[in-house]
């Protein structure tokens, strides 16, 4: 899986982008969505649960597919004053999330994206698991933005 | 009672809406936990300790711990019980190695490998590194854009529009 440097700048990166056209995008809104976009990941807590002797780590597996994570993503927003503009902007994190993993190669199967409706599994297969260049390329990429979006805002 | 306390300032429909929410993503762990292996497209170690599918295509996941000529040592786990497999396969991998390996289960938890995604211990450590800090970044420039109000029991931007 990507890192999570990766997912929350590549959440920062597209609100940024967004951020040009529409005035939502401004800065707690982009914290949703980078909040958004650690989501899935919520599920690692199986890692520390692991060590301790306490082995969930598939049974709370759903939290990383879609379905699992549009329900953590209600929740979450429940402890927020603007419940749906919440709901809608971790949802977009949400979706970088996935887009950002959709990439990865798996030795069998994939993700099962649609899942309670079908186990079907996808996989694109472009980026290894533990492939850091992603990283490198969005900090790029984020500077470039960040760079753009300084230049546009001392113009106007 | 006074641990009840903070449960006041939540809107009933709140408590509802979560206590729904939590009971429909309990049912999808349950759903998911006893099905996920009989729809995959190969059995993994949890099928190998019930059922061992000899003669089946399985994948699995684990450490590399002895290499050998022609192959490894490959040891998973599944709820704490651990299982070592003898994989024969033609990739370099040094001890330490994370392996996924996809291929035909044999006698004596032998497996004759056909495909194998090779991942190194320090770029797996690298991951979580790198994830500790994104994480400990978001917790702070949460807070700082955030805040959360005892009163009213839910997060709320320091500075209003």
């Amino acid at each position: 899986m990507p890192d999570w440097i990766t997912h929350i700048l590549v959440a920062w990166t597209s609100c940024r982008i967004l951020g040009f056209k529409f005035n939502e995008f401004d800065s707690e809104n982009t914290v949703l969505v980078m909040l958004g976009s650690l989501i899935p990941d919520i599920y690692k807590i199986y890692i520390p649960l692991d060590l301790s002797g306490i082995y969930l780590q598939n049974f709370i597996f759903p939290i990383h597919l879609p379905a699992g994570s549009l329900i953590m993503a209600l929740l979450i927003s429940l402890l927020f004053r603007d419940k749906k503009i919440v709901f809608m902007f971790l949802i977009l994190g949400v979706f970088t999330h996935y887009a950002l993993d959709s990439l990865l190669t798996y030795v069998s199967g994939g993700m099962e994206l649609l899942f309670p409706f079908t186990w079907a599994e996808w996989q694109l297969r472009l980026i290894g698991v533990d492939d850091y260049y992603l990283m490198i390329v969005m900090i790029i990429v984020a500077l470039i933005v960040f760079a753009v979006s300084r230049f546009k805002r001392c113009n106007s | 009672m006074k641990i009840l306390f903070p449960l006041k300032k939540l809107k009933s429909s709140r408590i509802i809406a979560a206590l729904f929410l939590l009971i429909l993503l309990f049912s999808l762990f349950v759903y998911y936990y006893n099905d996920y292996e009989s729809e995959a497209l190969y059995p993994s170690t949890k099928t190998v300790l019930t059922d061992y599918p000899q003669g089946k295509m399985i994948s699995v996941d684990g450490d590399v711990i002895e290499v050998y000529e022609g192959g490894f040592y490959l040891k998973d786990s599944y709820q704490g019980k651990k299982i070592i497999y003898k994989v024969t396969s033609s990739s370099k991998v040094v001890v330490t190695d994370k392996v996924s390996v996809l291929g035909s289960l044999g006698p004596s938890y032998r497996v004759e490998a056909s495909k194998i995604l090779v991942h190194k211990k320090w770029k797996e450590d690298f991951i979580l590194f790198r994830s500790a800090i994104g994480g400990l970044f978001l917790v702070i420039i949460f807070f700082v854009y955030w805040k959360f109000d005892f009163k009213r029991m839910e997060f709320i931007r320091r500075k209003e529009k």
